[in-house]
């Protein structure tokens, strides 16, 4: 029955399954054809128009429960959205995501007697908490801002800067 | 099979492997290339956009023109 099977379908699997160097570089050119229009779109990409993202404004804290050099967690704009906002030591408000953008660990405000930032304690990364941008350690870019609105005595959260567009 | 032509096929054999493993190198440096152009892109940071872009080409016209070469090689007598 098997030889029969053999016979009717002589399919040889070692010649089938081999892949030539010929055929190995031709799929290498491929793969070289395909990231390199990756990159050109990436490119086109990069140079789009950066704005904001507006999302659903979220009260966040009164302005007043925030004294400089403190901070309050929340969430934004999902539930799963980590955020940190931050009331800097000259008393300007910010706000920006808890992840990291090396492994996404949640980050946290440190203040030591007159300098301050956000650490992240998974692998010792630190970022500016004046423009979030990354002070040392491995995250490979700036921290994403959350964008405020300060209406009668309350913060708001009201978007999301988006790729490195900081201004609140 | 002539010793002469038996030197020829080893001749071609190692250019093969040569060229073959300087093309992997080049994938390599585009992969680098697009992942550092993501990271920062998605920083911010578009000033490397378009070198990458061009670089990027330039390493696929250098493919493409090595695969080529080494058909032509392969055929040749």
């Amino acid at each position: 029955m098997n030889q029969q099977l053999k016979n009717d379908f002589p399919i040889d699997w070692e010649s089938d399954h081999h892949v030539t160097r010929r055929e190995f570089f031709k799929f290498l050119t491929l793969a070289s054809a395909g990231v390199a229009v990756g990159t050109v779109g990436m490119a086109a990409f990069a140079q789009l128009p950066r704005q904001s993202r507006q999302f659903e404004p979220l009260l966040v804290a009164d302005l007043s429960s925030l004294e400089p050099g403190s901070f309050k967690a929340f969430a934004y704009p999902r539930p799963t959205d980590l955020c940190i906002l931050v009331r800097k030591l000259d008393g300007e408000l910010v706000a920006y995501s808890r992840r990291c953008t090396h492994l996404s660990c949640p980050v946290q405000y440190e203040v030591h007697e007159t300098s301050e930032r956000l650490y992240c304690p998974c692998h010792n990364g630190a970022f500016s908490v004046h423009d979030g941008s990354v002070l040392q350690g491995p995250p490979p870019r700036p921290i994403p801002r959350i964008e405020l609105d300060v209406r009668d005595n309350q913060v708001w959260a009201v978007g999301v800067a988006m790729r490195g567009h900081h201004d609140a | 099979m002539t010793p002469k032509y038996s030197l020829r096929n080893q001749q071609k054999s190692v250019v093969f492997a040569g060229v073959l493993l300087f093309s992997l190198l080049l994938l390599l440096v585009q992969l680098w290339l697009f992942v550092i152009l993501l990271e920062r892109s998605l920083g911010g940071q578009d000033s490397p956009a378009w070198p990458a872009g061009t670089c990027a080409i330039v390493l696929l016209l250098v493919q493409c023109w090595m695969l080529a070469g080494v058909q032509r090689l392969m055929r040749a007598p």
